[in-house]
Order: C-alpha cells, then sequence, then structure tokens
C-alpha cells in the first residue's frame, strides 16, 4: 500500500489532501466502471481494484519504489541484485521502475498520480529541479555513512547542496576529457600532452582536418551537448555563466572580463568549427558515433567514447586516449554525476534510507561502478578509484591504462559542477544548463553566422529570463 | 414449417415484448462500452481542462487556482505559443497535402488488374505496418549529412556540392520531417481511396468508354467524383491527426535546430516536461483541442463527408 500516507511538510498538507480526493474521486471512477462495466468480465467483484492499490486490510509491509534512467542491461542486473539481497537481508521489498524516457518524466507522473517513489538514480541537474521543488529530502547523514564506509570524502564538485543539506548520495561522475585517436596523431607525427593548449588543440585538429576525418567535433546544435561544450570551454577559459551579488544568483555571462572570456570562447569555437562537421542536430549519440566511425579525429565527452570502441572495434581500443585543453593556465572542465535521490513525499522513507545504505557498503558500489560503463561513470571517492578490487578489476584492468585513469582523475579533481561556479553553490546551475541556450549560442553564431558579441549578449538575456522563472 | 411462417404465428404482444427486450438487452450490452470509452476519452479531457484553470508545477502536486490566466499567458505573452501554432498548421497541411498528392496516384495505379498487383499492394501499405521509432531511426541515418545515402547520392549525380543538413538546417528540416511523415502514412490514405476505387462498378468505365471518354476524363469525370467523399474525409482525419503529430518530430528533430520544428505539440511537451509548467501545458493543449474541434466542425459543415457513408 502507498496511498494511504503521504509525509511531508505542513505547507504541503493542504496540497496533499487536494490531492487525495483527486485520487479517491478517480479510484472511485475505476471502481464504479470496473464494479457496473465490467461485471462478470474481469473483475474480482470486491472493488478494490489490483496490483496492489487497494487497502491491504491493516497490513503495512513496506515496498520501496525505485525509478532509475539506467536500462543498460548491466544496471538492471545490479539493481535487481541489490534489491533481491536488500529483501533477503531485510524482508523490505524494492520493486525497481525502469524508465526508458527521461525518469524525471516518470517521477512526475507517479508524483501527480500520488504514488511518489521512494527512490530515484538521477543526474545533478534532473535532481535539481526536483530540490527545488521541494521534492526531495536532505540526505546529509547518507553522505557521511558514504563517507565514513569508504575512508574519504565526496567533494564539493559532485554534491548537489542547499543550504547546507546534501539533496544526492552522489555514486558516480562524469568528468570531462577530450578522447582523441592516438594512431591518427602518429600518423601526423603529433604529440599530445595530457592538457594541451587551446591553440595546439586546434592545430592539430587543422592538421589532421582532411577529406577522410574531421579534425574535431564542435557540437553547434540546441541541445544539451552543444551546452556542454561551450559551458566546458568557457570554463577552461576562466568563464563562468552565472555568480553572486550580495548573495543572489545573477547570470554573468555577459558582466564585464568575463563577458571578454565568452566571446574569446565562442570566436575560438567557431575557428574549431571550421575542422568539424557542421554538427546542427548533434546530441550524445551522434558525436559518438562520429568518433566510433572515424569520421572525427576527437569526442569531447568523457570515457564513454572509449566504451563505444570497445564495444564496436575492441581490436582499436588501445588506440583511444584522452586530454583535455585548457587555456591561459586554466585546468578546469565540468564535472556532471549522479546518485541517488529520495523523494520528500515517499511513504517508506526510512526503509528507501536503508537500501541507499544498503547499496553503497561492502563494496557494493564499487561492483556498480566497475559494471555499468565504467570510468565513464567514475567513483565520487577518491580512495575508491584506488582500491584494488577497482583498479584491478577485469574490465578496467584489461581495457584501461593506468595514465588514462590517472587523467580521468585529474580532470575529475580539478573540475566544477554546473553550480560549482559559486560560493555558495549555484542551486540554479544544473537548470541553466538543461535550457539548452548555450547550445543555442553556438548554433547562432557556428551555423546562423550571428555577431560572437552579440549572440553572447543575447544568450545571457534569454538566460536572466530563465533564472528569472526559477526564481519566482 | 418455415421461420417466417414460424414468426408469422406469434402473437404481437409477444413480439412487442421481445423487442423491448432486446432493445433492454442492447443497452445492456453497450453501456460497459459506453462507461469504458467515457472513463478513457471522456473524463481525462474534461480533466485537463478543469486543470489548465489552475498553476500546477509537473514535479509538485501542489494547485493554485489561476481562472484563466495561464490562456492569458499565451495568448498574450507566449510569441512560442503562436510560432508553434504556425509550424503544427505548416507540418498538418504540408503533411496531408503530400499523402493525398502520392496516395490518390497510387491507389490509382494499384486498382488496376495487372500481374503481380496483389504483392505490390501488399509492398505499397508496408511502411504503414513499420512501428514509428523504425521510422524515424531508418530516416535519421538515410539523412545523415556524412554517412546517409540521400545526401551522397545527391552529391554523387551533381545536385549538391556538399553533404546535406537535413535535419539540422533551418531551411530543411521542416520539409523534411514532412517527406519522413507522409512515407509512412501515404499508406494509409491508399487503403482507404484503394478501397473506394474497388467499390466502382467496371460499368461506369465501360459506359464512358463508349461515350468515347480518355482516360483522363474517365479520371475526371468518374473516378474522382466517387473518391471525392473518400478524400474529403481523409483529408479531416489526417489533418487532425498531422496537427497533433509528436513521436516522429521528437525522434528525428526534437522540435530543432532553433526551435524550427517546434509544433505545437512537442511545445506543450517543452512547457510539460523542460519548464515543468503542467497547468500551463494543460491550456495550451485545450486549446489545441478547441482548435481542432472547431476546425473539424466548419469543416464537417462546409463538406459533408459523412454522405459517403450514405452513398
Amino acid at each position: 500500500m502507498r496511498s494511504s500516507h503521504t509525509g511531508g511538510s505542513p505547507r504541503k498538507s493542504g496540497a496533499t489532501s487536494e490531492f487525495k480526493n483527486r485520487r479517491t474521486f478517480l479510484k472511485g471512477s475505476v471502481a464504479t466502471v470496473a464494479g457496473i462495466g465490467l461485471a462478470g468480465c474481469s473483475s474480482n467483484g470486491d472493488g478494490n481494484g489490483s496490483n496492489g492499490s487497494g487497502s491491504n486490510g491493516g497490513g503495512d509491509e513496506a515496498e520501496i519504489h525505485v525509478v532509475t534512467g539506467e536500462t543498460n542491461q548491466a544496471a538492471k542486473q545490479w539493481f535487481d541484485r541489490m534489491a533481491n539481497q536488500f529483501m533477503q537481508e531485510t524482508g523490505i521489498a524494492v520493486t525497481m521502475d525502469y524508465s526508458s524516457l527521461s525518469p524525471t518524466e516518470r517521477i512526475s507522473t507517479l508524483i501527480q498520480t500520488g504514488n511518489t517513489p521512494e527512490l530515484a538514480t538521477l543526474d545533478t541537474g534532473q535532481a535539481a529541479q526536483l530540490a527545488f521543488r521541494d521534492q526531495l529530502a536532505g540526505v546529509s547523514e547518507l553522505v557521511g555513512t558514504f563517507e565514513d564506509e569508504y575512508g574519504g570524502d565526496v567533494p564539493d564538485n559532485v554534491r548537489l547542496q542547499m543550504d547546507g543539506t546534501d539533496y544526492t548520495v552522489p555514486l558516480w561522475t562524469n568528468p570531462t576529457q577530450v578522447w582523441y585517436w592516438s594512431d591518427v596523431y602518429e600518423e601526423y607525427g603529433l604529440e599530445s600532452s595530457a592538457a594541451l593548449t587551446w591553440e595546439e588543440y586546434q592545430e592539430i585538429a587543422a592538421e589532421i582536418n582532411s577529406d577522410d576525418m574531421y579534425g574535431t567535433v564542435v557540437p553547434s546544435a540546441t541541445s544539451s551537448l552543444s551546452s556542454f561544450t561551450f559551458w566546458n570551454f568557457l570554463t577552461s577559459n576562466g568563464g563562468s555563466v552565472a555568480s553572486r551579488s550580495d548573495g543572489d544568483v545573477q547570470i554573468a555571462l555577459d558582466q564585464g572580463d568575463n563577458k571578454a572570456r565568452a566571446v574569446e570562447t565562442v570566436e575560438y569555437l567557431n575557428e574549431l568549427h571550421e575542422y568539424s562537421p557542421r554538427a546542427s542536430d548533434f546530441e550524445w549519440g551522434d558525436i559518438l558515433q562520429s568518433f566510433v566511425s572515424r569520421n572525427s579525429a576527437h569526442s569531447i565527452y568523457g570515457p564513454r567514447a572509449k566504451l563505444q570502441v570497445i564495444n564496436n572495434t575492441p581490436e582499436r581500443k588501445g588506440e583511444v586516449r584522452p586530454h583535455f585543453p585548457v587555456h591561459n593556465g586554466t585546468e578546469q572542465f565540468i564535472n556532471n554525476g549522479g546518485g541517488w535521490v529520495l523523494l520528500d513525499g515517499a511513504e517508506y522513507k526510512d526503509e528507501a534510507r536503508q537500501f541507499i545504505e544498503f547499496t553503497v557498503r561492502q563494496n557494493r558500489l564499487v561492483d556498480f561502478l566497475t559494471s555499468v560503463a565504467p570510468v565513464h561513470n567514475f567513483p565520487t571517492i577518491a580512495e575508491i578509484a584506488e582500491m584494488d578490487e577497482y583498479r584491478n578489476s577485469e574490465f578496467i584492468s584489461e581495457n584501461f591504462r593506468e595514465r588514462d585513469l590517472e587523467i580521468v582523475q585529474e580532470s575529475f579533481e580539478k573540475g566544477i559542477s554546473w553550480g560549482g561556479e559559486t560560493e555558495p553553490y549555484n542551486q540554479y546551475g544544473p537548470s541553466l544548463f538543461t535550457s539548452q541556450e548555450l547550445g543555442t549560442l553556438l548554433y547562432n553564431v557556428n551555423i546562423s553566422g550571428k555577431d560572437p558579441e552579440q549572440a553572447v549578449s543575447d544568450t545571457a538575456g534569454r538566460l536572466r529570463d530563465v533564472l528569472s522563472n526559477l526564481q519566482e | 414449417m418455415s421461420i417466417a411462417r414460424f414468426i408469422d404465428y406469434i402473437p404481437q404482444s409477444v413480439h412487442d415484448r421481445v423487442e423491448s427486450d432486446d432493445r433492454i438487452i442492447g443497452t445492456l450490452f453497450l453501456l460497459p462500452v459506453v462507461l469504458l470509452v467515457s472513463f478513457v476519452v471522456f473524463l481525462p479531457v474534461v480533466w485537463a481542462v478543469y486543470n489548465s484553470l489552475f498553476d500546477i508545477g509537473t514535479l509538485n502536486p501542489e494547485r493554485n487556482f489561476v481562472a484563466l490566466g495561464n490562456y492569458v499567458d499565451l495568448l498574450g505573452a507566449d510569441p512560442m505559443f503562436w510560432s508553434s501554432l504556425w509550424k503544427a498548421f505548416y507540418f498538418a497541411v504540408g503533411s496531408t497535402l503530400l499523402q493525398l498528392a502520392v496516395a490518390v496516384p497510387t491507389a490509382v495505379l494499384l486498382n488496376k488488374e495487372l500481374r503481380g498487383i496483389a504483392v505490390a499492394r501488399a509492398i505499397a501499405l508496408l511502411p504503414y505496418l513499420i512501428p514509428t521509432i523504425v521510422v524515424g531511426m531508418m530516416f535519421t541515418w538515410m539523412g545523415h549529412p556524412e554517412l546517409g545515402v540521400v545526401s551522397n547520392g545527391l552529391e554523387d549525380i551533381g545536385l549538391t556540392d556538399g553533404p546535406m543538413y537535413f535535419f539540422g538546417s533551418e531551411r530543411w528540416a521542416m520539409p523534411a520531417l514532412i517527406v519522413a511523415n507522409s512515407w509512412k502514412f501515404t499508406a494509409f490514405i491508399v487503403m482507404m481511396v484503394l478501397a473506394r476505387l474497388q467499390s466502382i462498378p467496371e460499368s461506369h468505365y465501360e459506359a464512358a468508354q463508349m461515350c468515347g471518354a480518355s482516360a483522363w476524363r474517365q479520371f475526371r469525370d468518374v473516378t474522382l467524383p466517387n473518391i471525392r467523399n473518400v478524400v474529403l474525409l481523409v483529408l479531416l482525419l489526417r489533418g487532425i491527426w498531422m496537427f497533433n503529430k509528436f513521436d516522429i518530430i521528437w525522434i528525428l528533430t526534437r522540435g530543432g535546430p532553433a526551435n524550427a520544428t517546434t509544433t505545437l505539440p512537442v511545445y506543450i511537451y517543452e512547457i510539460a516536461f523542460t519548464q515543468y509548467r503542467m497547468g500551463t501545458a494543460l491550456a495550451a493543449s485545450t486549446l489545441l483541442f478547441l482548435l481542432l474541434v472547431v476546425a473539424g466542425v466548419l469543416y464537417l459543415r462546409a463538406f459533408d463527408p459523412a454522405s459517403e457513408v450514405e452513398t
């Protein structure tokens, strides 16, 4: 039974009550139709419906409902294993809800129908959307448990904190690097270090660019990939999208020195676009496909580029290596990440906390990190990445060089999160990213030929509208 | 004794009772369906219209009554609403006309009794059976600027001098979407028109031939009047369905590039799940619904395609 109780603050109780009335109405309608219309056909005749939606007759067996967008086979196997082991150990049932759509869409449906799930795995941006709307419960003590378990700290650049409270238990992070085909570098006699300057990167792209292969890819679409690309390069140029003034978050893209950095970044990416496919409709899958099919020499993403090569052309896996371009000495990119969130309106929050704790204990998380997109889903605690169980796991030791792992770890340690531009954390950062306005900026300059300075000003204006909607 | 003779012997009062019982039984048989349809069709519409009067966050069950506030915002202060409405109109009209332009000649061809025509008919109807997601992936690959057969083919024959960005250019994205969408759904119109064509008596054509009518005159004076009503019906149905189309647009362009293919259904989705404003999304859905109802009623009054059923 999950409908008889909803938690939450007193402020929410009115809405919850109204909501319950809607549910009662719907349930009544269902019962009427079932009772009258389907009598003798499929109803069990007791008017209680099916699938556990009716009363359980007073018994109150906890059942944790978990929504996740991690739907690949390895992830499903891990979640199913966790659910079964947890059930055996505690007697508490866990229902896995694998959502092939965005998990926030699934969660919104469940919230609107009064079936708020207990748990979800979300990336930081998605979690921020829920945290904003007071739908998440604080999980700071669980972050502490997680840290104690592995003897290290969860750094700020993967946390989602508001007013000092954590709203995610960050299980993995996706630090950004640029991956390249090392055999192509060798063919052209090019050298690469872990950190290339912008100028070096551009020269390499120009050198490689030919009829057979693009020198690089500059995604220039109204897409999250393009927003991601711009924000990463802006960060590596020491610029920021937002800042704080008198404690309030404001858009900084077109302010002072920051505007010069933003314009310089756009101009650089515009020059780099000369060695890129047009990419005006590129999303994540497109950049991977372009890289794996050797249509382009570089891919800005994370280690997933390498994982795709391992899956598709394993004989070439040794030729895929990472680095990251830096500018004016700034070695900083963006970290995204994800982990557990606990829904505040759920019924079995205490049991859900137990489940989170269960999944991070006794190296169960290491099992996840070495089987579900390994290295792309990088550990959020440095000590995990140092563990023998992690480093020497079969997949990682067979496919990743020590140096590759060091570069990934380095980019993670130096990276900042969407909200990490400001101190304290900019809770609107993830939403500014998902608005895709920064991707539109690249589209406007690289595809529509708009003036970079004007395009930056226009984008800042639109981001202010987004921010103002969020702050209302 | 035959059944008819037997029935003649049954008294009138018994007849009346049986008829009355039949009506009751018929009503009882219909009732579950009526209730079910009411529940799954009527109730959600009423529910959506009612909730469009509230400010509702998609991720939050709290609701605040705002009366017509959501409508005022959309109609008065949201240029994207009008822009997406226009794009939905463009997409619907373009798709429907293209489908019709291809379907009618195809149906006429498939109506001929030629060798292997049964196989040709089956092939012509095949696209309708392919799931939209597969069609979307197919056109994504065919339309790929670097690797796609269409872009490379056009370049090979000298019609273009570089990659064509069908789904990545503001200019071409909508026409490309219309073509991809029509490829699948033209088969539906072919089916409808072909069914009507097969019901035209051969004697009509024989009479026309005896009067010396050319192939064009036979088409114009025999075929066209016979398929007129089915075409009008199909225009209405396809127009509504295309106006509401979401899946293939989302699969191929997600409304991009730069909102060039953000039709109203796509925009409603964005309001609900990107901007998290469920109340506003419901108001936009209600406006779309009302628009289609009004257009449908006017269309039915003007053309009366229902007479097809009576002819």
